[in-house]
């Protein structure tokens, strides 16, 4: 007979030595033994397969096992199969013979399996969570014995075999708690339920009631667990157990664009085993989005090799894969995604098409957002989003707007912004295209895509705003060069006889004077929306109305380096004007060079600081420079300065740069 | 879309705010009609109307009335008619504003051809054109003052600060800077005296001009602190 003292060695190691638990990865880096609580932060279906090479002796690679997780909202489950965890002992019985110089012996046969686990786990929030484990054991405990048989002249001794089955249920509940973001705690039990298969039976063999002594140990105990990640690229972690054991590690993180390499060490400290630290276990491990993978190797500090059956019979085990007997080991993993999509980090609530698509506009929306998304973080970390956009009629690609951030469980308002391809802007009608919004966080694909219809007008539409024939203006300058240098040509000499300080003022009397002999005004030729023409179609067509000749005219000037800006006159009872004001680049002190009247003029600071005289023009009165500076002078002078109109933005002067 | 039609009859109904009646002439006064480049003799008994500017020379005057009132400008002055009328503190509040919002914004153009001002030919030309912009300018002012002393104070403010403008001469003067500016605190305007003390400090000044700015400017700076408190 032998007795078993009750010590108990460690039962929270697995192998996965820390590397997934101190940096929240998104793979279940770690198993049953030491996560309780079944807590994880995986979002997606995965599945993991492990092998554990055995150190030291012949049994070289193990299936360890496999297992399937699965996350559904709150709830989490947890399955696995593990035939590699296992640990067998046989040693001599008492029974012997010595039959001559023959010592027949007999065996003990004991074989230590846990077979399947399972986990469940609920999240109440972003810091609780609760959990079980279940876990069944095999246990099979054999003896040899003689059968003696006598037959006519000799007697046989023959070998039999009780056998006794102890397998068990063992349940242990556990709590996670994370008050903070870099920091973690949790609490378990051990051995809190076992639930014992077989029957106590009085009438038990002397075997079968001494083999209770190396039922694994089932006292129980609790595990308390604290992780701190001071920053991501380090967490520390402690597991203490009311045994007395301990488990201390830290992990290195280091990040890549889709993927991380971590290297972990955690030291055992196991009351019943020597030394103080009775062994090391380090580990690397590789995480992508579609997999991880863990290598680890369990290094004991003892010589395994001198463990005698003495010290089984007086210390027995109370956890199959770490024991004062195991052997060092070294242990691969793999965790695959199963569902092959990734964790969607971000959504979007809606999105808002807050302007229609003006493709003349186009230096406009990319500054300016023709939409707004409202978007929300579905995850308890800081992500940073890459909001896209794309619109088939005006884009060639998809358009990414500036990256925002977005606190964890925000919700936030994104701009989208586009820029219209140069390939797509000649657009002759009125549409409604269908525009395709799009959020990346850190994988290729998107987390979410929303569709909206967009009107796209064509080039010609104008959406009223007297800024945005700015870019009417722009677009045809190159023309507009061209068309007032050729007028300009023709007046070579007599401009060059004019000081340079009044060139300006030549050049926009002679041009405007050559513009307004071929131009007729005539009113907008759509009824409901606003059309534009393009100073080449109105130079073409030779005739528009008042923003038709105001935009040609300003971008003659402008072709010819004569700063120009629209006086907007704004709608007053459904009535609105546009016509120009005309930089001279004349200082004040000189304006009695080309007017006695003040009242023709107006002064602007320049971006330097000076002050210059601008004159207005009606751009409508087609008869010539003299009279369409008068009657452009009359208006301003009365709405814009008299009737405060300026102060008041019933008239507003708009720049074009 | 807008249509010029529509638009005159707009611009109409506020042309003629502003009809006097000549009553009195004495000296030289003319006429300068809103866009007119010529002047023109005034006489007795004629309707002004609109922005038309008056001018006085030296030793002239030329009264005018209009309803039931009348308005003396007197000699070396000019003034236009649209002036001549009570405006809020609201109204010469909002026109002050004007100051900061008529300026070209401080944004990089990108037109494709360069500006062709040459400043370094400003005085050769002026002086080879005889130009005296101070004249009007002078006149102008002193039409302000005559605003201010018939009870058109803020009448009289917004003059200034446009001629100030368009005439940088005569926005040199100190005592008819001060003058002006002294008229926005005696209104209780004092952040926008304030500010005018400010511009005035820019101009090159004597030491006893710089002490009298620093007595207006404290001055100011305590009623301003008096109305925070």
């Amino acid at each position: 007979m032998f007795s078993i003292n009750h010590t108990y060695a460690q039962q929270a190691v697995d192998f996965y030595g820390m590397v997934g638990d101190l940096r929240n990865s998104e793979f279940r880096l770690n198993s049953l033994e030491s996560n309780v609580s079944n807590f994880t932060s995986t979002k997606n279906c995965e599945f993991s397969i492990s092998t554990t090479s055995l150190l030291g002796t012949s049994k070289n690679v193990n299936l360890t096992g496999f297992s399937l997780g699965k996350k559904l909202n709150n709830h989490y489950l947890f399955m696995r199969y593990t035939p590699g965890i296992f640990q067998d002992f046989v040693f001599n019985s008492r029974t012997e013979f010595v039959i001559g110089d023959t010592v027949q012996t007999y065996k003990t046969n004991l074989s230590y399996k846990e077979k399947y686990g399972f986990g469940y786990s609920y999240s109440f929030n972003k810091e609780i969570s609760a959990g079980f484990v279940l876990r069944y054991f095999q246990q099979e405990f054999g003896e040899e014995f003689p059968i003696f048989s006598t037959l006519p002249d000799s007697q046989l001794i023959d070998r039999g075999e009780i056998l006794v089955d102890k397998n068990f249920w063992r349940a242990d509940i556990g709590i996670n708690y994370r008050p903070l973001k870099q920091l973690q705690l949790t609490f378990g039990t051990q051995n809190i339920i076992v639930l014992n298969e077989y029957k106590k039976d009085n009438n038990k063999s002397e075997f079968e009631i001494e083999s209770k002594s190396f039922n694994l140990k089932q006292k129980k105990g609790v595990q308390i667990g604290i992780n701190y990640f001071p920053i991501n690229e380090l967490g520390f972690g402690l597991n203490y157990e009311s045994s007395s054991s301990f488990q201390l590690g830290f992990n290195f993180n280091t990040f890549f664009e889709n993927s991380i390499i971590s290297l972990s060490t955690v030291a055992l400290h196991d009351k019943y085993q020597n030394p103080f630290i009775a062994g090391v276990l380090p580990s690397i491990n590789y995480t992508s989005n579609l997999f991880s993978v863990t290598l680890s190797y369990l290094k004991y500090f003892s010589d395994r090799k001198k463990r005698s059956v003495k010290q089984f019979r007086q210390k027995g085990i109370s956890s199959i894969r770490n024991n004062f007997f195991s052997n060092d080991k070294v242990s691969l993993s793999f965790n695959f995604a199963l569902s092959f999509q990734n964790q969607q980090q971000v959504k979007f609530l809606d999105v808002n098409i807050t302007d229609e698509i003006y493709p003349t506009f186009k230096n406009n929306y990319i500054d300016h957002p023709f939409a707004i998304g409202k978007v929300i973080n579905l995850t308890d970390e800081k992500i940073s989003i890459k909001p896209a956009s794309f619109i088939s009629d005006i884009n060639s690609e998809k358009i990414f707007s500036p990256l925002i951030t977005i606190e964890p469980f925000d919700t936030v308002e994104i701009p989208f912004f586009t820029i219209i391809d140069d390939s797509k802007l000649q657009i002759e009608k009125t549409k409604i295209s269908q525009a395709n919004f799009y959020l990346t966080t850190k994988y290729d694909e998107p987390d979410d895509e929303m569709q909206k219809p967009l009107l796209v007008n064509s080039k010609n539409s104008w959406d009223g705003n007297v800024r945005n024939l700015r870019y009417f203006v722009k677009s045809d300058i190159d023309f507009s060069h061209k068309y007032a240098k050729s007028i300009l040509i023709e007046y070579r000499d007599s401009l060059n006889k004019v000081n340079d300080i009044l060139k300006p003022f030549k050049k926009l009397e002679l041009l405007f004077n050559r513009f307004v002999k071929t131009m007729t005004y005539v009113s907008d030729r759509r009824a409901t929306s606003d059309y534009v023409q393009f100073p080449s179609e109105t130079i073409e067509i030779k005739g528009g109305d008042c923003d038709d000749l105001s935009v040609c005219f300003s971008s003659i000037l402008e072709g010819v380096g004569i700063q120009t800006a629209f006086i907007d006159y704004k709608p007053n009872h459904s009535i609105g004007h546009v016509s120009l004001l005309v930089n001279l680049n004349l200082p004040p002190e000189m304006s009695e060079l080309i007017t006695i009247n003040d009242k023709k003029y107006f002064t602007r600071k320049n971006v330097s600081g000076k002050e210059e005289i601008w004159i207005p023009l009606e751009t409508t009165s087609l008869t010539n420079f003299k009279e369409a500076w008068n009657i452009g002078s009359k208006d301003f002078y009365l709405e814009a300065i008299d009737n405060l109109g300026l102060s008041k933005n019933s008239v507003e002067i708009v720049d074009i740069f | 879309m807008k249509k010029l039609i529509v638009l005159l009859v707009f611009f109409s109904i506020t042309i003629n705010a502003q009809n006097f009646v000549v009553e009195k002439i004495s000296g030289t006064v003319k006429l300068l009609r809103v866009t007119s480049e010529k002047w023109e003799d005034v006489k007795v008994g004629q309707n002004l109307t609109g922005s038309d500017l008056l001018l006085t020379e030296e030793n002239s005057l030329i009264q005018l009335s209009k309803d039931n009132e009348t308005f003396l400008l007197k000699s070396d002055a000019a003034i236009g008619l649209n002036h001549i009328k009570k405006i809020s503190i609201n109204d010469l509040v909002l026109a002050l504003t004007l100051d900061e919002i008529r300026n070209v914004p401080k944004i990089k153009r990108n037109s494709i051809s360069k500006n062709t001002a040459v400043y370094w030919a400003e005085k050769s030309l002026k002086n080879n054109l005889n130009i005296d912009e101070n004249v009007l300018g002078i006149k102008k002012i002193n039409g302000a003052k005559q605003l201010n002393e018939s009870g058109y104070t803020e009448s009289s403010i917004i003059v200034a600060k446009e001629v100030f403008r368009n005439y940088p001469k005569v926005a040199s003067d100190f005592n008819d800077r001060i003058y002006f500016a002294d008229l926005l605190s005696n209104l209780k305007l004092y952040e926008e005296a304030a500010s005018e003390y400010s511009d005035i400090e820019k101009l090159s000044l004597t030491e006893n001009q710089k002490n009298i700015l620093k007595q207006k400017k404290n001055e100011v700076s305590l009623r301003l602190m008096k109305n925070k408190k």
